[in-house]
């Protein structure tokens, strides 16, 4: 138990736990600076506006189901030393093939959610390529990579007559036609999910997601591929010296990482409630995935966990209405994820506390924020023989500055010499 | 110690403004009676959502009845189902729904909240499919008589001197048709008035959309080049379009539904839709008969128009120069009482004496 | 006024479950070099952090001429005039040697930089003490032993009295090493105090006044230089008596195991070849050296090789069979192991576990993995058995994080691994690099172990001891070049040194290809 305590897991929840309720705190203030009358009320809301009613927990649940993929599309690239910055475009794109199935040729909604899929997986794939053959910075171009999905999907659609309302009976075409007309068949099924929580929004996608974050779980710790893949991840020169292909492995990384955002897309515009509307602006549900990922620490399970919270929260602040406005409620929203995404911070603050093993706190984040200096850790058996802590959050020594550190040592003796101590205690 | 300090000074700040903010919060308990969910956007989105909610605003506080509003999450019928929900869960008897987006929305929450009064504007509600149309009788749709708007427009355009007029659809739907022909019929009317039937002529063509593009641009810039003076407008955010182009060429444009003139300098007069005086009116109606639909309106549809106040152009804001407001009020006493007749068929355009040019 | 100019007296430092300092005494007296000596681990950096205010200890008084004085952060350290260059350089890569020099001290008026007096103080320090830096260079333009200066020279412009060198001599040149050593003298002359943390026993008796040495948190005791012996010394630190000469048998190299012909490899740095039409053979039973003076080409060679990068020309034989194209995990397959120069870049995944490390050339291999799914339990017992015959320690075995492992156990986690691949051609490129004299032994045992199971090795080292102790044959590298070829029972290191540093070579040599 003793163990579990200072448990590289433990630390992780404890952090994420920590970072909500900083959020919660913050979110409180805003409640209050807005509109005081009602701020407690609101955090009351907040916290359990999502489980109050049967429809509400359908609410999350639809919600999570999306975020959970490109959390783990985020999540899955952070692993394997990428920052996936692109699963907004992917997921548009996975919507737009989902669609293109469900709409224009009618097919059933598995082979749209595989279509949604393989739309994700090429998104993720050109970003991937050019980092692995021209050592282009996948960040640079899956920025691009999600407004070149977001026009070339709106350029599509808009010259799709059948895609568009209006070819099914509406009178509008600035949105794709709705499932219920178009086809009913391309609809997630709801298995009568819907029946037992009294709301439209719920189908099985969410045990869908699960499952496929499960599978993605197995990949990365159970199987040499992942084993691969977050070696390259880890460390790219050492990975090439075990003879891993590494650029094959950064493309696949890209790859899977864009189907998982792209299976995203699918399943929200499959549900049947959310049609596809032409607007100039990114989807934010791809965006979300970034705090999700950070949040859940990068595991698949964590990623769960974290995409039902910030449904859960998301839900909670749709109930402050109208004694808050829209704005306010999603800039509130917006705190408290963000404040949520520090846990990566807090986990290596909690690392030192504990003088427990901090080295590996700082992977997932890596590739995405320099976070605080990480110490050259110290080596922990049970309690018994820490090493120096070094890396203490303390200055250069001489007082002077430091300006060609960057920021990976804060030793200030040879680093070669951190703990060989407990050498000597055998 | 800094921190505890700054955390102690925020608080005060908090609690301050807590005080101040108390005073006009007294009848929060109940929840809010008038309730309006916007269909997307927000109340200030010069459009349907700001009418419809002038209207409710108006009337409530000259009622001294809680209102307020809502936005959905997202733009999807079951997030305005849902939205609606959260309405009538936060005390609303009456949730006012502005726009056609609405209609899905409706037909799911009319039969489930039978105690509820919906006022849907220039909608019926229909489910997904449009195989079922069906208004209950706690609902009450608002369509209004775009045909005297667009008939007002055009007739003012016409007398301010301009010859060469354009009609710039969205889509060839019912409302825009009216608004259309309405126009063609008032510049007419105008064009034989002043004997210049000969010179007047007008461009009509719908865009297919109501999202504004560099198509529409690059076409409305074609006709300015080709001599049109003054383009109505008619449809969603098409007028961005629109303006774009006769800024640059220096030409006129007329806007839609709401008083367009801050938009751009180039926006002469607007074909309006009186949205806030239809709420008022429904919502008076309402509360005459003591909280639900009176008989002439409960599952029914109104179509209103100049004799209701709820179409017009806009006095307040008035440029033009030839035509005076003075003129106008003549023009619109005429329309009210029906002694000029503008007739609203959509399925066949208006015979009339001056030139028509109808584009696809 | 107290004869010594710091005094560390009775120092105890204590972390959860380990004491760091036992009670340790460091006197300091003015205007010596007094080497701090001690084994990686020993407590040498708790030490210094402790005078850096970075620690507070538990016991213990620090005094400044003889007058108790509290540190508690860097910035009373340097205010008390103390100074430290570390091993890793903490200067500005595109800043020039003066703006380095100034950062953090800048002179100014009214925030307007006045460089002009203090470049001719750096300039007066500079040509003082024969330190030859031009203040106007960039940082990234000039050597390491350049920029080394560059540090001492900023803790000179602070006027810091006390000057402590953390592990210095490790990444110069014999030559540097000398101009150290000279620069250290003129210091002394002065009247300023030095410590100087090494493990390295021949700086020690070549320029230490005095030695402190520590050995796993405790004080084993200060003693005059002049009056010890390096034997003496390393049994302070080790203590047990450490064998400097390599045991080793002679034994007839055996068949051909890899031939090079020919290879280049060109340079990332500049437009010449790193590597010119280097031969080589390597066969059963033999270790053979490259020796040479860092970047003459041996890394990019090795690189070349084991396939890291990519040769130009050349081609490649490992037992009779054609690698010049074959991949790194051919490579592997066909029995070419790789102790990599930079551990912590290619040796390993540090975030990954001790034991997912231990297979990080196997993993793929069917006793780990079944359908794609690797066997826990096959990696844990290999690793269990690795780690018992080798002797790799670290806080939770297995599942140690390589990260938190000390750099000799890391080390020794490669050759471990590298080794027990049971590889025909072993490549080791300064595998004992950065390692304290016990390791260092014990890495040269595994070398020699392995040649006589018959195995060939490729032995590339800086260290001359090392090149003559361990190796059977000498190639010595001289700008991307064999320039020479020596039997180590045969040659001297000043003649070696000759060869290294490109005073002479000898003609069509070519290592026996």
């Amino acid at each position: 138990m003793k163990n579990f305590f200072k448990s590289k897991t433990f630390i992780s929840i404890l952090a994420s736990v920590l970072s909500i309720v900083a959020g919660l705190i913050i979110g409180f203030i805003l409640l209050i600076v807005f509109n005081p009358p009602y701020a407690l009320g609101g955090l009351k809301s907040i916290a359990t506006a999502g489980f109050s009613r049967a429809d509400k927990l359908a609410k999350v649940l639809y919600q999570a189901a999306p975020l959970i993929m490109t959390g783990l599309s985020v999540g899955f690239a952070f692993k394997t030393g990428l920052f996936n910055i692109g699963a907004t475009g992917q997921y548009t794109v996975g919507a737009f093939c989902a669609l293109v199935c469900g709409i224009q040729f009618q097919l059933p909604w598995w082979v749209c959610i595989l279509a949604a899929m393989i739309g994700g997986a090429i998104w993720g794939f050109i970003p991937g390529i050019c980092k692995a053959l021209f050592n282009v910075n996948e960040v640079i171009t899956s920025i691009m990579f999600n407004w070149l999905g977001l026009f070339m999907v709106n350029l599509c659609i808009n010259n799709m007559p059948k895609m568009l309302a209006d070819f099914w009976g509406a009178s509008n075409k600035d949105r794709t036609g709705a499932l219920a007309s178009a086809n009913p068949s391309a609809i997630i099924p709801k298995a009568g999910l819907d029946k037992l929580l009294g709301s439209n929004y719920m189908n099985i996608s969410i045990f869908l997601t699960i499952g496929i974050a499960i599978l993605i779980y197995v990949i990365l710790e159970k199987m040499t591929f992942g084993y691969e893949l977050k070696a390259c991840g880890f460390n790219k020169d050492a990975s090439i010296y075990a003879g891993i292909n590494a650029k094959r492995n950064i493309v696949l990384s890209m790859v899977i990482s864009g189907a998982l955002a792209g299976i995203g897309g699918g399943i929200y515009y499959l549900s049947g409630t959310a049609q596809y509307t032409i607007v100039k602006s990114l989807l934010s549900m791809g965006f979300n995935g970034i705090p999700v990922a950070l949040l859940g620490a990068s595991s698949p399970i964590g990623i769960i966990f974290a995409a039902i919270f910030i449904s859960y929260i998301q839900v909670g602040g749709e109930a402050l209405q109208p004694e808050y406005a829209k704005e306010i409620i999603d800039i509130i929203i917006a705190v408290i994820i963000y404040l949520s995404a520090f846990s990566l911070l807090v986990k290596n603050i909690l690392g030192r506390f504990f003088k427990g093993d901090t080295s590996n706190v700082n992977d997932e984040g890596a590739a995405a924020i320099k976070a605080a200096p990480v110490a050259v850790p110290a080596g922990e058996k049970s309690g018994e023989s820490a090493g120096e802590p070094v890396g203490v959050p303390v200055g250069e020594p001489a007082g002077e500055p430091a300006p060609g550190d960057t920021g990976e040592k804060a030793v200030p003796v040879s680093d070669a010499d951190v703990n060989k101590e407990e050498g000597g205690d055998q | 110690m800094k921190k505890i300090l700054s955390l102690v000074l925020v608080l005060c700040l908090v609690l301050s403004l807590g005080a101040c903010k108390k005073a006009d919060d007294k009848k929060a308990s109940d929840g809010y009676e008038i309730a309006l969910v916007t269909d997307v956007g927000n109340i200030d989105d010069k459009s349907f959502n700001q009418g419809a909610w002038e209207g409710v605003k108006k009337y409530a506080e000259d009622t001294q009845r809680t209102y307020n509003y809502y936005r959905p999450s997202e733009d999807s019928t079951e997030a305005r189902v849902e939205t609606i929900k959260q309405a009538i869960d936060k005390g609303a008897k009456v949730v006012v729904c502005p726009g056609y987006l609405f209609e899905d929305a409706i037909y799911e929450v009319q039969d489930q909240f039978s105690n509820v009064q919906f006022l849907l504007l220039d909608g019926e509600p229909h489910t997904a499919d449009y195989a079922t149309y069906k208004t209950a009788a706690n609902t009450h749709n608002i369509l209004y008589k775009e045909e005297q708007a667009g008939y007002l427009a055009g007739y003012a355009a016409v007398k301010e001197g301009y010859r060469k007029l354009g009609f710039l659809g969205g889509m060839d739907v019912p409302a825009v048709i009216r608004y259309g022909y309405g126009f063609v019929q008032g510049a007419d009317a105008a064009a034989q008035e002043l004997g210049v039937a000969g010179d007047v002529s007008v461009k009509y063509w719908y865009c297919g959309g109501f999202a504004p593009t560099d198509d529409i641009k690059t076409k409305m810039s074609g006709w300015y080049t080709d001599g049109t003076e003054v383009i109505f407008s008619c449809g969603g955010g098409i007028y961005l379009s629109c303006t774009a182009a006769a800024e640059a060429a220096g030409k006129k444009v007329i806007g839609v539904d709401v008083d367009q003139s801050a938009e751009s300098a180039t926006i002469i007069t607007s074909a309006m839709k009186e949205l806030a005086n239809s709420v008022v009116l429904a919502l008076t109606d309402l509360y005459k008969n003591g909280g639900t639909w009176p008989a002439d309106l409960s599952g029914k549809t109104s179509v209103l128009g100049a004799v209701e106040n709820c179409v017009g152009l806009p006095t307040a804001t008035w440029s033009m120069k030839n035509f005076t407001v003075d003129e106008y009020k003549t023009l619109f006493e005429k329309v009210k009482n029906g002694s000029i007749a503008i007739s609203n068929a959509t399925d066949a355009a208006p015979s009339v004496a001056i030139a028509v040019d109808y584009q696809n | 006024m107290s004869d010594y100019v710091i005094e560390m007296l009775n120092i105890t430092k204590r972390f959860p479950g380990i004491i760091a300092n036992d009670n340790i005494t460091l006197q300091l007296k003015k205007g010596e070099v007094h080497a701090l000596l001690g084994e990686n681990g020993a407590g040498k950096s708790t030490l210094m952090s402790v005078l850096f205010g970075l620690y507070q200890p538990e016991e213990g008084c620090i005094k400044k001429n003889g007058e108790v004085v509290k540190i508690n952060d860097p910035n009373d350290a340097n205010a008390l005039h103390i100074g430290m260059v570390h091993q890793h350089f903490k200067l500005v890569e595109c800043f020039t040697v003066l703006d380095n020099i100034i950062l953090g001290v800048e002179p100014n008026k009214m925030g307007f930089l006045q460089k002009k007096e203090a470049r001719q103080k750096v300039i007066d320090l500079s040509e003082k003490y024969g330190l030859k830096v031009d203040p106007d260079a960039l940082i990234e333009d000039i050597s390491v032993g350049m920029q080394q200066r560059v540090e001492i020279l900023k803790m000179l412009y602070r006027d810091n009295e006390i000057l402590i060198f953390d592990e210095p001599t490790a990444v110069l040149t014999p030559q540097e090493i000398d101009e150290l050593m000279e620069i250290m003298r003129g210091f002394k002359a002065e009247g300023k105090s030095i410590l100087f943390i090494t493990h390295k026993l021949n700086e020690i008796m070549a320029v230490a006044d005095r030695c402190t040495v520590l050995r796993k948190g405790k004080y084993m005791g200060t003693v005059n230089v002049a009056e010890t012996t390096k034997e003496e010394l390393s049994r302070m630190m080790v203590g047990r008596n450490v064998n400097f000469k390599v045991d080793k048998k002679d034994i007839l190299p055996g068949k051909l195991v890899f031939k090079a012909e020919h290879v280049s490899v060109p340079s990332k740095l500049h437009k010449k070849n790193a590597v010119n039409d280097v031969s080589l053979e390597v066969h059963a039973g033999e270790i053979v050296c490259l020796a040479g003076i860092e970047g003459n080409g041996q890394t990019e060679f090795v690189q070349g090789i084991t396939g890291l990068t990519k040769m130009s020309e050349g081609r490649l034989e490992l037992l009779g069979k054609d690698i010049t194209n074959a991949s790194i995990r051919e490579k592997s397959k066909m029995g070419m192991s790789h102790i990599p120069e930079d551990r912590h870049k290619h040796g390993l995944v540090l975030d990954y576990s001790l034991e997912e490390n231990l297979v990080l050339q196997q993993y793929w291999e069917p006793r780990f993995q079944h359908h794609g799914f690797i066997d826990k339990k096959a990696v844990r017992d290999y690793a269990e058995k690795l780690i018992d015959e080798f002797d790799v320690r670290s806080g939770q075995g297995p599942i140690t994080t390589a990260r938190s492992m000390s750099g000799g156990n890391q080390q020794n986690a490669i050759i471990a691994r590298e080794i027990s691949k049971e590889p025909e051609l072993l490549v080791a490129v300064q595998p004992t690099r950065g390692l304290d004299v016990g390791a260092i032994e014990y890495i040269h045992k595994q070398l020699v172990r392995e040649r006589d199971e018959g195995k060939a090795v490729l032995l590339v080292s800086l260290e001359l001891d090392e090149v003559m102790n361990v190796s059977d044959r000498i190639l010595v590298m001289y700008e991307g070049e064999i320039v020479g070829e020596f039997d180590p029972k045969q040659v001297t290191v000043q003649e070696l040194g000759l060869y290294m540093a490109g005073a002479r070579r000898q003609t069509g040599k070519g290592g026996r290809a």
